[in-house]
């Protein structure tokens, strides 16, 4: 056990050593034994038939139901994460502004999307989209994707933003009146810098949470990779394995920006030499990852 | 200064108050206390000096088994110290630490949190604690604060706190790791003044501090320590006016320059 | 640096945005290009092929009409229209048809126009092969019976034949056959054609039951403000029919399930209704009951699920704080599967999974809302399950950001780990996590609308239905919006004041 471990407990003596080695032991018997009913039933069902899984060796799976899905869902991810982060930046940094009606008004518009749900925004920017002809047939659905996705993550990361603007010590605003900068400039070449490179480990969380929302696409006609793998399974008859499939590469790939955004925050912290009070950043990144 | 106490000489007629056999303590591949052997005689008061990294810290709570053992052995008081369960809390309500950061219990006042333990661990009756602890409270001087919160008071005054909470055991040693060094300067007089009427009273006490003062004025031992061993042990005085290895005489000279 | 990081941005916005770029659409027949919409999962009807080609006898339909208009095979493109968002595709000209076994109906419309009929089917039931209870429509009363989400089919046997049967409705055909043959429903409803194309599949296990009880008319679904191509496709229709090609499609795709058709009826060049607008009155006195229901739902979804989550996500935190390492790494693995995977995708995990495959519905299934039971209690469970993640984390980080000094001063005092925990770490966790659990309690309010996709009655599914059905969209947005503001505002409010009246005091 590393010092770490320590936070409630002794480090173990004999006794507590064998206590856990049994505790351990009845736990794995049970997920044994669950794991075991699970693949006899899966197997009298005929789920982990070979027929069911060798369908993804062949390239039309990849090619016609796949591909497009994944391609799909990094597409709209991609440029929802560019959107939100550029539009939160601003709404983040206009909440700490000097004037009141920049204040309340963004206070406002981050208060009403952090409200109401993703799936809402996009039922309605699709029906709005599609009603005033705003875009051409085929752009339809991942317009209203990208917008539903956009507009709800710019009020997470504004929050983020404010509240790394607020963690940044007041001698930081201080410093640069006395220098005779302009508001304005002072947020924008000393404040915000300094902010978002403290909220940059939740940043890269919300993109995990970007990548996770495009899902709910499938709910408005657009093709991303929940749905094909859906597809996948009604053709081929091997639902169970084709969503197994697409929950592996979803796990992989969220996975992968949870490490990236923990190695960024490790960065992070050993370039600071005096810790920026931490209470204020470290509780959101539980928060904004849902 | 307080005249040398008999337990420097050989002869002991009772247990000591803690020993120390063998101590062996490795982090992962660091071997940070390389076979300690200690005896602290009843009412000795000990201070360990040494640069960080030494292993002061960590010697200091093996006593009480916060850090665990590699090797060896450690007694309190003739009894040897339980690894586990309830011997372990049972045998370290007879040992009060005070720790660098206070530690006091940030969500209950400073009353209540001097008569946490004897109540919930000794059984004792609420009313009787809380007079007792008010008593405490008093001896340490700012039984004016008992009803604040912890956070409330200025780093001084917790520390104080901490003393009391740690004397309200009836503790037969007192461990201090660095009980000073996150005071500031105009605050750290009130402590140390607190912990030299305790060792004026008879409490064995091992003191990991760089206050010299206090070593000079209020020790019966200094114990000096570098890469994990006991490089000096010896008087205060003979000590400060002459260490007898080059690390000791390097580390005064350093420290002294204050 | 900062501009250099925004040029960046925005350089690869325009990257991404211009590569999916392709022409824009053209009108329907003009500069010879079609999109028509076909179902993929109906053999011998319309059937994607696994190397991406079509077949079946309303992809044969669609071609002809095209190569009439002047349109060519390679110049028609093929989208998937499910039959619940035919109409939607259409109103909003994703497709500039439909040939998709599409019935005629008087409510349809209304919202779109049709060419034809080409077909005439009849609504039949499937059934396992060794069930002989049900032979008719009537015999459905208390069953379970499933249906393509938005079909005719199954609102007419529950309006005409058997008012206490329960539908379970799925997205698409093969959802259904996968329910009957696991025994999640007992029978499936379709028209006659699709139903044969199954039933030739699997013929031990599935049977055509009774006969044809109504007559399905198929037309091709078209735009409703678009009268010359509803004559143009009209006049191909005829061709068809009287050129032989009818026939000739009919032998090749569905001949030889030895299905006997009904005769072809004359096409039917009715003319357009005019439009019915609807007025904010009329929309808000045809939906004030089911808003509040649904948003009753979208309640009960988000307080149980509020149930599970918080009990699993305590198991969860004492497993990944405990001293038993494999405690440790079983917590930690499932916190971070499933907080990696999309809630969409758990609960169809949850409804395929577990309801169909493994065979846990959950639900008494004599009872007579056994289905929508099923849906909501699994919606319960998804929910919570993967909410549990992150009240789990909530909760390790109150626990963890108790500085480590306070539990080693609690056992210097000679505290043992029970009093440690009860006294001295919770106390202070539980104060700085009020906070955050309020934050985990809206997000959960929110996700409740993913339910949706299984089935359930909720909020956003309301939504859809009204917007499609109204075409006041600012008004229905309106009401929904306010519906969730007034859950999840004070929500936050209350959390926000009782973290601060709990905080520890400095």
């Amino acid at each position: 056990m590393t010092h770490s471990d320590h936070v409630l407990f002794d480090e173990p003596g004999p006794a507590a050593l064998a206590r856990h080695r049994r505790l351990s032991l009845i736990f794995y018997l049970v997920v044994a034994a669950i794991a075991a009913w699970v693949g006899k039933t899966l197997w009298a069902d005929g789920q982990l038939a070979p027929e069911m899984w060798k369908p993804f060796l062949t390239e039309d799976m990849w090619t016609t139901f796949l591909l497009p899905g994944i391609r799909g869902t990094l597409v709209a991810a991609a440029i929802s994460i560019v959107a939100a982060v550029t539009l939160g930046i601003i709404l983040g940094a206009c909440r700490q502004s000097t004037s009141w009606v920049i204040r309340k008004a963004s206070g406002a518009i981050v208060d009403f999307f952090r409200a109401i749900p993703m799936l809402v925004l996009m039922i309605f920017f699709f029906a709005l989209y599609a009603g005033q002809a705003l875009f051409p047939v085929d752009y339809l659905a991942p317009a209203a994707v990208i917008s539903g996705l956009t507009l709800c993550n710019a009020a997470v990361i504004a929050e983020l933003v404010r509240s790394g603007i607020r963690a940044l010590p007041r001698g930081q605003t201080e410093a640069a009146e006395a220098l005779g900068l302009q508001p304005g400039h002072t947020m924008r070449r000393v404040l915000l810098p300094q902010a978002i490179s403290s909220m940059l480990p939740p940043m890269i969380a919300q993109m995990v949470v970007i990548l996770k929302d495009t899902a709910l696409g499938y709910q408005i006609t657009y093709i991303e990779v929940v749905r094909q793998g859906v597809q996948a399974g009604s053709t081929y008859s091997n639902y169970i394995p084709a969503l197994v499939v697409v929950a592996a590469f979803m796990v992989i790939v969220n996975f992968g920006l949870g490490r990236l955004a923990v190695a960024v925050e490790r960065r992070v912290r050993s370039g600071r030499r005096r810790s920026v009070p931490a209470a204020a950043g470290t509780k959101v990144p539980a928060l904004s990852q849902l | 200064m307080k005249a040398p106490a008999p337990a420097l000489e050989a002869t002991a007629t009772a247990a000591p108050m803690v020993e120390l056999r063998g101590i062996d303590k490795y982090f992962g591949a660091v071997h940070v206390l390389k076979s300690i052997d200690l005896e602290i005689p009843r009412g000795q008061v000990v201070v360990v000096l040494g640069p960080s990294g030494s292993g002061k810290s960590t010697l200091c709570r093996t006593i009480n088994r916060l850090e665990s053992v590699t090797s060896g052995s450690v007694s309190i008081d003739g009894q040897p110290l339980p690894v586990e369960g309830r011997e372990l809390s049972a045998l370290r309500a007879d040992v009060g630490m005070v720790f660098q950061q206070f530690n006091l219990f940030p969500h209950m006042t400073c009353q209540d949190n001097v008569a946490l333990a004897p109540r919930k661990v000794r059984g004792e009756n609420k009313h009787l604690a809380a007079q007792k602890a008010l008593e405490l409270l008093e001896r340490v001087g700012i039984a004016d604060q008992a009803h604040k919160y912890p956070l409330q008071l200025s780093g001084g005054q917790q520390q104080r706190v901490a003393i009391a909470r740690a004397l309200a055991m009836k503790p037969k040693v007192m461990l201090f790791d660095e009980p000073t060094s996150a005071l500031d300067p105009e605050m750290v007089n009130e402590v140390l003044d607190v912990m030299s009427a305790l060792a004026r009273d008879g409490m064995t006490m091992l003191v990991v501090t760089h206050e010299m003062g206090f070593a000079r004025q209020a020790a019966d031992r200094v114990i000096f320590m570098a890469d994990g061993s006991v490089v000096e042990d010896t008087t205060p005085a003979a000590f400060f006016a002459n260490p007898a290895t080059d690390r000791a005489r390097n580390f005064l000279a350093r420290v002294l320059q204050h | 640096m900062m501009k250099k990081v925004v040029v960046c941005l925005l350089a690869g916005l325009v990257v991404v945005l211009s590569a999916g770029c392709g022409s824009a659409a053209s009108g329907p027949g003009e500069g010879g290009h079609l999109t028509i919409g076909i179902t993929f999962d109906r053999p011998g009807m319309s059937l994607r092929n696994v190397d991406g080609s079509f077949s079946g006898f309303d992809v044969d339909v669609a071609r002809y009409v095209a190569n009439y208009m002047g349109v060519p095979p390679g110049n028609i493109e093929w989208k998937e229209t499910p039959p619940f968002q035919r109409e939607v595709m259409l109103q909003n000209r994703q497709v500039d048809m439909v040939v998709a076994a599409y019935s005629i109906t008087d409510a349809r419309k209304e919202k779109v126009s049709f060419a034809g009929p080409y077909f005439v089917a009849g609504q039949r039931l499937l059934v396992a092969s060794g069930d002989n209870s049900v032979n008719g429509p009537n015999d459905l009363n208390g069953k379970r019976l499933c249906a393509p989400t938005g079909s005719a089919p199954a609102q007419n046997i529950k309006k005409n034949y058997a008012q206490n049967t329960q539908l379970q409705e799925y997205d698409t055909n093969v959802a259904c056959i996968e329910a009957l043959r696991n025994n999640a429903v007992d029978a499936v409803t379709s028209d006659d054609a699709i139903l044969a194309g199954f039933a030739a599949g699997d013929p031990q296990r599935l049977r055509l039951a009774g006969p044809a009880f109504t007559t399905e008319k198929y037309g091709i679904g078209l735009n409703r403000h678009n009268d010359e191509l509803r004559s143009r496709v009209n006049d191909a229709i005829e061709h068809f029919v009287a050129d032989g090609s009818w026939q000739r499609a009919f032998d090749e795709n569905l001949g030889v399930s030895g299905y006997r058709p009904l005769p072809v009826q004359p096409v039917d060049r009715y003319t357009t209704a005019a439009d019915t607008s609807t007025s904010s009155r009329a929309v808000l006195a045809e939906y004030g009951g089911p808003v509040l229901a649904a948003f009753r739902t979208t309640i009960a979804l988000t307080v149980s699920a509020a149930v599970v989550a918080v009990l699993l996500g305590l198991v969860l935190v004492v497993m990944r704080l405990s001293p038993v390492a494999s405690l440790r790494r079983a917590g930690t693995i499932y916190v971070e599967i499933v907080r990696n995977t999309p809630l969409t995708l758990i609960l169809l995990f949850c409804s395929f999974g577990l309801a169909q495959t493994l065979g846990l519905t959950m639900v008494d299934s004599t009872s007579s809302t056994s289905l929508a039971d099923s849906a909501f209690r699994l919606s319960v469970l998804g929910l919570g399950a993967y909410t549990a993640t992150f009240v789990c984390e909530v909760l390790r980080a109150g626990v963890n950001t108790v500085a480590r000094g306070q539990s080693e001063a609690a056992r210097a005092l000679g505290l043992g780990f029970g009093r440690t925990l009860g006294l001295v770490i919770l106390p202070q966790a539980l104060r700085s996590v009020i906070g955050p659990l309020g934050t985990v309690l809206i997000a959960l309010t929110k996700n409740s609308t993913i339910a949706s996709i299984i089935g359930v009655a909720e909020a956003s599914l309301l939504m859809k239905e009204m917007v499609e059905n109204t075409g006041a969209l600012l008004l229905v947005g309106a009401i929904i919006a306010i519906g969730f503001m007034c859950l999840t505002l004070p929500t936050g409010q209350l959390f926000e004041f009782l973290a601060k009246k709990y905080s520890v005091k400095s």
